[in-house]
């Protein structure tokens, strides 16, 4: 029974993986829980990581996440019209991470360095020596990242976390695609300087 | 660098353009290293059970956007489908036996036992009938027979045969005259159809008679036939004796017995009378039934009565003898009644002949011929439509007078309709009204009393 229900739930989610983020809210107004789940598969572990670089803490982000999609969900049962999932989510964590920020709760909790490990791959499966350069890895990305300047750090976690375009990042941000270029110029080279080693 | 270079050298390490000539070293390696941490930032996958908590939400979030009365309209939907299925099919189950089991013996049985479950409550017996309640035997009777006096059945026969051939007879004034003359044609025309349907009786007799008509339908109409013969018309032309008499003298022929009715035979004399236009032939009213005896179409029967003329039959005796339904004691003895009294006093057109004088032996064989299927659903006996003029005619009454008499009218028209309790109210009622007169009070008294 059970095996037949979680083959019967394995091609709900397939079935639900290839709507539209459009489609998917719509679901989910017409009651249809799952359809969230199916959203957060599309966005969820890129904003997370979004947001967790940038925040420095993965609980956080976590925090942070579910509040961008409690909102989202708020909106959506009052009638609301939401065009672009991805970018509502993502301009709700960066407002929410700036506004922590802003609050000192920047890295109030764990860092980085607590939760590496691919949410894919078991801990067991995993080479060790991996496991170790993969947690110092993170230790020195989240180190590097908190000393670049937020403009900074947020431009180069748009572009390399969320792949965003130039263009969506100066939209989001509020400046010019020049300035959004300059400032991962920036970044790039400040983080080759510290992570020259890794990368 | 200028911002041109710079964006070039960007776009370069982003492979959207090729850097400048100076800057091509350092696009290189700028963007060796940003794919190199790419692909390690791609590896950053944090462990999150953030998913399975955004479900949860986004059910609870769902499950509180329904209202109450949907969750419940849910959840009770399944059973109030199961009442609903179990109760149509309890009220169509029945009916579906009925039609498709059903012999048309069966249903032949069933309507009987219907008719007999809507017959109106009997009446109280009028005049000599019902001042003689004890039963009687003719003093020509059989010794055999004396103790056991039953109903005369096979003239009651001939009586009912005779009078559903000849309903037309001129109407009293009476107070039940106005009885309407559509509600006697259409109750006689149900009770010939209840006849023909039911009661096909096939006689063999050298006289050839159809008495059997009549023997065979015995019962079923019961007091609803004898009311409908006894109406006023008939009463009118004849004799002018009662409903009792002319009920008991079908009752006596019916399935139920000879004694199954509550007037015995005395009435069937008085009817021939009226029907024949001779004179009455002098049967000693039995009257109050209940003794028991002819069983119906079922029962043996030696009728001799020495003393009642003869003209061309005899007495009867009907074979196929089956079991008698007595309602006294001693009822399931032959019984010897008068029956050739009654073929003498019919019509010499009637087809009611029913013996031989020399054989005196009538067969019968009774048969039912009907498909029950097709046959009407018995109606109730129609106790209030034949009050209906009075009931007009006491909405119409706009004075006190005029009221009393329509309510007095209706109140003897329900008593004779069988339903003394109706009257008795209607009575009471009117007693009520404080415009009455002295005198009105004393007539409604008095008609109370008359109850």
């Amino acid at each position: 029974m059970k095996p037949f229900l979680m083959i019967l739930v394995v091609l709900f989610r397939r079935r639900l993986r290839k709507e539209s983020d459009e489609e998917l809210l719509r679901r989910f107004r017409d009651g249809e829980a799952e359809a969230i789940g199916a959203l957060y598969d599309r966005h969820g572990q890129f904003l997370l990581r979004y947001v967790g670089l940038y925040m420095g803490s993965w609980s956080h982000a976590e925090d942070v996440l579910q509040e961008a999609f409690a909102r989202l969900m708020s909106v959506v049962e009052q009638g609301g019209e939401i065009q672009n999932a991805r970018a509502f989510l993502t301009v709700t964590c960066r407002n929410l991470a700036i506004d922590q920020a802003r609050r000192g709760k920047r890295f109030p909790g764990p860092s980085l360095d607590d939760d590496p490990l691919p949410a894919d791959q078991p801990r067991e499966e995993r080479n060790p020596l991996d496991d170790v350069t993969d947690r110092e890895f993170a230790r020195r990305l989240g180190s590097a990242l908190e000393r670049l300047p937020e403009e900074q750090r947020e431009a180069f976690l748009l572009k390399e976390s969320l792949g965003y375009k130039f263009r969506e990042i100066a939209e989001l941000t509020g400046v010019t695609e020049s300035t959004v270029k300059s400032r991962l110029r920036y970044a790039l080279t400040k983080l080759q300087a510290e992570l020259g080693d890794f990368a | 660098m200028s911002d041109d270079r710079e964006q070039r050298l960007v776009e370069a390490i982003y492979g959207e353009c090729h850097a400048s000539p100076g800057d091509e070293a350092e696009a290189a390696r700028l963007r060796a290293f940003r794919e190199g941490l790419a692909g390690r930032l791609a590896e950053v996958q944090p462990s999150s059970g953030l998913r399975a908590r955004l479900v949860a939400e986004a059910r609870a979030r769902a499950k509180a956007r329904r209202s109450p009365w949907a969750v419940w309209a849910v959840r009770l939907a399944p059973v109030a489908t199961v009442v609903l299925v179990v109760g149509v099919w309890l009220t169509v189950q029945p009916r579906f036996d009925q039609i498709e089991t059903a012999t048309p013996e069966q249903t032949a049985a069933r309507v009987a036992e219907e008719w007999r479950a809507v017959k109106p409550p009997d009446r109280a017996p009028e005049g000599p009938v019902a001042a003689d309640s004890k039963p009687q035997v003719a003093p020509a009777l059989a010794p055999a027979t004396a103790e056991a006096p039953a109903p005369a059945a096979a003239p009651k026969a001939a009586e009912v045969a005779a009078t559903t051939a000849q309903p037309d007879v001129a109407t009293t004034a009476r107070p039940d005259a106005a009885m309407n003359r559509q509600t006697v044609a259409a109750r006689r025309e149900r009770l010939q159809k209840e006849l023909a349907i039911l009661g096909a009786v096939k006689t063999t007799t050298r006289g050839g008679g159809k008495l059997s008509d009549v023997l065979g339908s015995g019962g079923l109409g019961g007091d609803e036939l004898a009311k409908a013969l006894s109406s006023p018309e008939l009463d009118a032309a004849g004799s002018g004796e009662s409903q009792g008499a002319v009920s008991g003298g079908f009752g006596g022929m019916g399935r139920r017995g000879g004694g199954g009715s509550t007037e015995g035979g005395s009435g069937y004399g008085r009817i021939l009378g009226s029907k024949s236009a001779a004179p009455a032939p002098e049967v000693p009213p039995k009257a109050k039934g209940d003794v028991g005896g002819l069983g119906g179409e079922d029962v043996p029967v030696t009728a001799a009565h020495e003393e009642a003329p003869r003209r061309d039959a005899g007495p009867v005796e009907l074979e196929e003898a089956g079991p008698a339904e007595p309602r006294a004691a001693g009822a399931a003895q032959p019984i010897v009644t008068d029956v050739t009294s009654v073929v003498a006093a019919a019509p010499a057109a009637e087809p009611v002949v029913a013996a031989d004088a020399d054989e005196e032996q009538v067969v019968a064989e009774k048969k039912v011929a009907a498909p029950a299927a097709s046959f009407p659903a018995p109606a109730k006996p129609d106790l209030e439509g034949s009050c209906r003029p009075f009931e007009r005619a006491l909405t119409r009454a706009t004075t006190t007078p005029a009221r009393v008499d329509a309510t007095l009218a209706l109140a003897e028209c329900r008593k004779r309709a069988g339903a003394p309790g109706l009257a008795r109210r209607l009575l009471e009622d009117l007693l009520d009204d404080t415009t009455l007169s002295a005198g009105d009070r004393d007539r409604i008294t008095e008609a109370l009393r008359g109850l």
